[in-house]
């Protein structure tokens, strides 16, 4: 057989070839083949009219082949043929699937006039259609040949129709005798399996191209599927099939083909969506399809996602029904209001009310309960999972329809309906997890009538902490009552964090939160050690983020909360306590939020809990340094998170733009001279806490504790020069901390960071800094170690030229009039054009572009640049093309800009220096020419790439690809 | 289901960048013709192609101004600034508390019809 389909396979390919040429083009009219199903069956009727010896005659082959290729085959001489023999039957099925595979395999897509569509249409889709219909109808029983055919030829129309006029072939009669035959499978005669398989070819068509199936094809599926015929057309009674094979399906347990079926019937419904949505909802008037029978339709619809299953474990039709509902409330959503119906708007809340009323139920982590004590296999989890987050995202659809008085309020009414025993805790969950979704989009503290409606519910808050409570208790060893719990801690948390707005307004349910939190948190660190740490670090991290959020909406509410987050921090602070940094920090930056609303009575206030949270930071840390032994890795991270915490702490306490808090802006000038002052030497003893530790070579070499150190003394860099912050350092702190420090550090690791922070230092201070201490940051901080280090490591040559790029964006006369500028800039950085470096390949040529087009300019720095781009034009066109010469492809479009700058500024030298420089570089002197000429009149990026991407092609002959 | 190919859009990418330069090199240094690196490549356009259909669990979320939009050739094109592209659901990971916030000054939207791309 493998023969036989190589045979195949290379008549397909001749057939292909013969009819590649376009129309009108064939020189030699002999040279050709319309069909070679025909040429198969006339060389098949002559096999016994031939003798063994003229078969293995080449003349006489060729004669009769020469006969055979374009004579003509009747309809009834082909019936005959197939009738004949099975084999036969099955060869001739077999070689126009590998034809029409071929052909959809090569797709000719680069000749779209080629002549095979059209001898296709014409000559091979007649027979095979022929072929197949017979076959189709002689109740014999189609085999897997006949499928894959079908399958093959369908592929084949879906992506011809697309490529030629002659592409678009009627495959009408082919579907439906596949429907007649897929509605005679019975389980008594074939045990449904033909019903499997037309279903299979149909559900290809539904997810691919559903208009290959015409509309009253797809009227008489939709009877079959639904039992619902809008039109009134269609035969309904076909449902009976479905709900038969159904039964089938269910009754032995035929899971995969039950989700395989899910899958088809609900891409078909899709593909009527807004056919649907206007029947239902418009004015739009239709002559064939009545609105009565269209909510009839949307009734079964609303069955069929609401089987009385464990969805993903028993059914699948809930989970791929989402997918349509979605659909239609977005189809609702985006008709245009006038055109609404006058029940339309209450049509459409009510039905949408019914599907949530489904779903609600169907999210249960009752299911999820079920589907993990059933089987081990995670992967339905996930697709339960998956299910869950499908529902939140069509809730989010919902409010646009249902609005809040329909969704948002009878979520919270459910949620706080229930109390004491009679606390459905799944039902909280799920309606908790979909409210969750639509406030996570709304400012609740601006949202004062959804703020009344949570006041007036009596038990929500009291039901979310109870969900949060069952979520902490101890779950044992049993791994399903674990995950659930985990959920019902996120998504209980979850919820808090997005009642944050609404919290602030009610300080009683504040607390009750918090004290819950607070308390999850404590019972994770005590048990972390019972042999389950990765969940005890969820659960931790979920808990400490919902307290994050609370701490920075409600700041001054929470305010007396302080010293007992103070008395945690010192307990989760030491040393062998087991607790994430993540969490340490987090806890920090928790606190930082309550000790940034404590500006009430004085600023000393303030002052005095930040520098007793520095204190206890410095004593862990000191407690740490001091220890006689060798430093390990444990030592490392522990001091590390205590300087991140210190960062964090900052963070927490940087002024911000929005702050409406009215007390801090009165008390602003106190604060900005308390901490202009800095009685409590709050920055002199971070400081010195910093050198201390970088003090260790082992640190100051470990571009971690760079990063951090260079985050602490930098984080008020950005800030105006009359806001009040703890950490604001000066220019000359700042300056003697990094030339202090770079000398003891790993440059290769360490240098980005502390370049960075010089940026921000240059940004920030540039109207005081002279070109003097410019010139002396530039040579100890770069220059010192051009030579020796940057040069041989690509990312530090990045962070040098970077660094310049800054500089010349914010005040470019510190790097034109720099003593180093000519010395050492512009020869250097010439040079780097021709680097191979991606990253330094983007952030030169970004350097030289902003040389020579830079709106920082003065009239006078424009003059001089201007002078030196025109005494050393030549060199960097040279450097430049060198480089883009031998660049990668993928990096060709760095140099875009930069030559386009060349163009406009420089026009006529530009193309003098091109026309010396490009033979040097390689010779192909008409590439050069149509190169300069074209890129003289370029304009636009785009454009101007591809003349570059052009010239490159050509010099290193490459194709296009 | 066939149609005239798969997207070539992923060849912008960076594994696709990385893919179309090596085969540069291996057609500059003659180690093969220029017809198979077309093949590798549209066999690269399928596999992208079905691998983020198939085996990506992650989501991703943009929230931000809306600057342009455009619809042309069944393609939509958005232009957005100033936003935050949330991304959640790491692969691998089942807990589904993984989450990276990534703030954008401007983020382009290519988005294409997912069932034309096989």
């Amino acid at each position: 057989m493998p023969t036989i389909r190589k045979l195949m396979s290379n008549s397909s390919l001749i057939f292909m070839n013969l009819n590649e040429s376009q129309n009108g083009n064939t020189s030699d009219e002999d040279l050709h083949w319309n069909n070679p199903i025909n040429t198969f069956i006339q060389m098949f009727s002559h096999r016994s009219s031939m003798s063994l010896e003229q078969w293995s005659d080449t003349t006489h082959v060729n004669q009769l082949i020469d006969g055979a290729a374009n004579s003509p085959v009747s309809y009834e001489h082909l019936i005959h043929f197939v009738q004949s023999s099975k084999l036969l039957n099955n060869l001739l099925l077999m070689f126009t699937e590998i034809i029409v595979e071929d052909l959809t395999k090569y797709q000719l897509k680069k000749n779209r006039r080629t002549k095979v569509y059209d001898v296709v249409h014409e000559h091979l889709y007649i027979s095979t259609m022929a072929l197949i219909n017979a076959n189709l109808t002689m109740k014999n029983g189609a085999d897997d040949v006949l499928y894959s055919c079908i399958t093959a030829w369908i592929n084949y129309i879906s992506m011809a129709r697309n490529m030629s006029p002659h592409g678009r072939m009627n495959l009408s009669e082919m579907f439906g005798n596949l429907i007649e035959l897929m509605c005679e499978s019975r389980e008594e005669t074939d045990n449904f399996v033909s019903g499997e398989r037309v279903l299979g070819i149909l559900a290809n068509v539904f997810s691919n191209d559903p208009t290959l199936m015409d509309y009253e094809l797809r009227e008489k599926i939709e009877a079959i599927f639904v039992g619902v015929s809008r039109s009134g057309k269609a035969d309904t009674s076909k449902h009976q099939w479905m709900l038969q094979y159904m039964n089938h399906l269910v009754t032995h347990d035929m899971n995969d083909e039950l989700k395989e079926l899910a899958v088809c019937m609900v891409d078909f419904l899709q593909i009527n969506t807004l056919d649907l949505s206007n029947k239902l909802f418009t004015n739009i008037s239709s002559t064939e399809i009545n609105q009565e029978t269209s909510q009839q339709y949307v009734k079964v619809l609303l069955q069929m996602s609401n089987f009385p299953l464990t969805p993903i474990l028993e059914e699948f039709f809930s989970a791929r029904m989402v997918d349509f509902w979605l659909d239609l409330a977005d189809a609702y959503t985006n008709l245009v209001p006038t055109t609404i119906s006058e029940q339309g708007s209450d049509l459409a809340i009510g039905i949408f009310q019914q599907v949530l009323g489904i779903y609600l139920p169907k999210i249960s982590l009752m299911n999820k309960q079920k589907l993990m004590e059933h089987d081990s296999d995670e992967a339905p989890v996930h697709e339960f999972d998956d299910f869950r987050t499908a529902v939140t995202d069509f809730i989010e659809s919902l409010w646009s329809i249902l609005g809040n008085d329909k969704l948002t309020n009878v979520l919270i009414a459910n949620i706080g309906s229930s109390s004491g025993s009679d606390v459905d805790i799944f039902g909280i969950e799920a309606m908790s997890l979909l409210l969750n979704t639509l406030l996570t989009d709304m400012t609740l503290s601006e949202s004062p009538w959804i703020c009344d409606i949570l006041e007036s519910s009596e038990n929500i808050i009291k039901n979310i902490v109870l969900l949060l409570e069952t979520g902490y208790a101890d779950a044992g060893n049993n791994s399903v009552e674990k995950a659930i719990k985990l959920d019902f801690v996120r998504t209980s948390s979850s919820l808090i964090g997005s009642l944050a707005g609404y919290l602030k307004q009610s300080p009683a349910r504040l607390s009750t939160c918090v004290d819950v939190l607070f308390k999850g948190l404590e019972n994770c660190t005590i048990n972390s050690n019972d042999g389950n740490g990765d969940y005890h670090d969820k659960l931790e991290a979920l808990t400490i983020k919902a307290i994050s959020i609370l701490c920075d909406t409600c700041r001054s509410e929470l305010s007396s909360y302080l010293l007992q987050l103070f008395n945690v921090l010192n307990t989760i602070l030491i040393p062998g306590s087991n607790v994430s940094s993540f969490t340490r920090e987090k806890l920090v930056r928790s606190l930082g939020f309550l000790i940034e609303s404590k500006v009430e009575s004085r600023p000393e206030e303030q002052g005095t809990y930040v520098s007793q949270a520095i204190d206890i930071f410095n004593n862990f840390i000191q407690q740490v340094i001091s220890m006689p032994n060798e430093q390990t890795q444990e030592q490392r991270n522990y001091i590390h998170c205590l300087l991140t915490c210190i960062s964090e702490l900052g963070s927490a306490l940087l002024p911000s733009d929005e702050s409406d808090n009215s007390l801090v802006l009165q008390k602003l000038p106190e604060l900005r001279d308390f901490w202009q002052r800095d009685p409590l030497q709050v920055r002199a003893k971070i400081l010195n806490l910093l050198l201390q530790v970088l003090n260790n070579p082992v640190y100051s070499r470990d571009s971690g504790f760079v990063e951090v150190s260079c985050l602490i003394v930098g984080k008020g860099l950005k800030l105006a020069d009359d806001e009040p912050f703890f950490l604001k350092y000066s220019m000359a702190e700042i300056l003697n901390f990094v030339l202090d420090q770079i000398p003891k550090a790993d440059l290769p690791s360490s240098l980005p960071f502390y370049s960075y922070l010089l940026e921000n230092l240059v940004n920030q201070y540039k109207d005081r800094l002279t070109q003097q201490e410019f010139d002396y940051i530039f040579d100890n901080v770069f220059l010192k170690y051009y030579e020796g280090v940057i040069t041989n490591d690509p990312d530090l040559q990045q962070t040098i030229i970077n660094f310049v790029n800054t500089i010349l964006d914010s005040k470019p006369s510190f790097a034109i009039y720099s003593s180093y500028w000519e010395s050492f800039v512009l020869i250097e950085f010439a040079k780097l054009l021709s680097t191979r470096e991606k990253f330094t390949i983007v952030a030169i040529t970004k350097f030289w572009t902003k040389v020579m087009n830079n709106k920082k300019y003065t009239e006078a720095d424009l003059a001089t640049t201007r002078h030196q781009i025109n005494s050393i034009g030549q060199q960097l066109i040279y450097q430049t093309m060198f480089g883009l010469y031998h660049t990668q492809r993928s990096d060709l479009n760095s140099y875009t800009d930069l030559l386009r700058a060349f163009v406009a500024k420089f026009p006529m030298q530009t193309k003098n220096w091109l026309t010396i420089v490009l033979p040097q570089i390689c010779s192909n002197n008409s590439a050069h020419e149509r190169f300069i000429n074209k890129l003289q009149i370029t304009r636009g990026n785009r454009a101007a790439a591809n003349v570059i991407l052009e010239w490159w092609l050509e010099c290193n002959q490459l194709p296009t690809l | 289901m066939a149609v005239p190919g798969y997207y070539e859009l992923y060849r912008r990418s960076t594994v696709g960048n990385s893919l179309v330069d090596a085969l540069d090199t291996l057609i500059s240094d003659g180690r093969i013709e220029a017809s198979l690196a077309m093949r590798v490549l549209e066999t690269f356009d399928r596999v992208v192609a079905e691998t983020l259909r198939d085996n990506t669990q992650s989501k991703l979320t943009v929230k931000g101004n809306l600057d342009t939009y455009g619809f042309c050739d069944d393609v939509w094109t958005f232009i957005v600034k100033n936003c935050q592209v949330t991304v959640e659901g790491v692969p691998g990971g089942n807990s589904g508390d993984a989450q990276t916030t990534v703030s954008v000054d401007k983020l382009r939207i290519v988005a294409c019809n997912s069932k034309k791309s096989e």
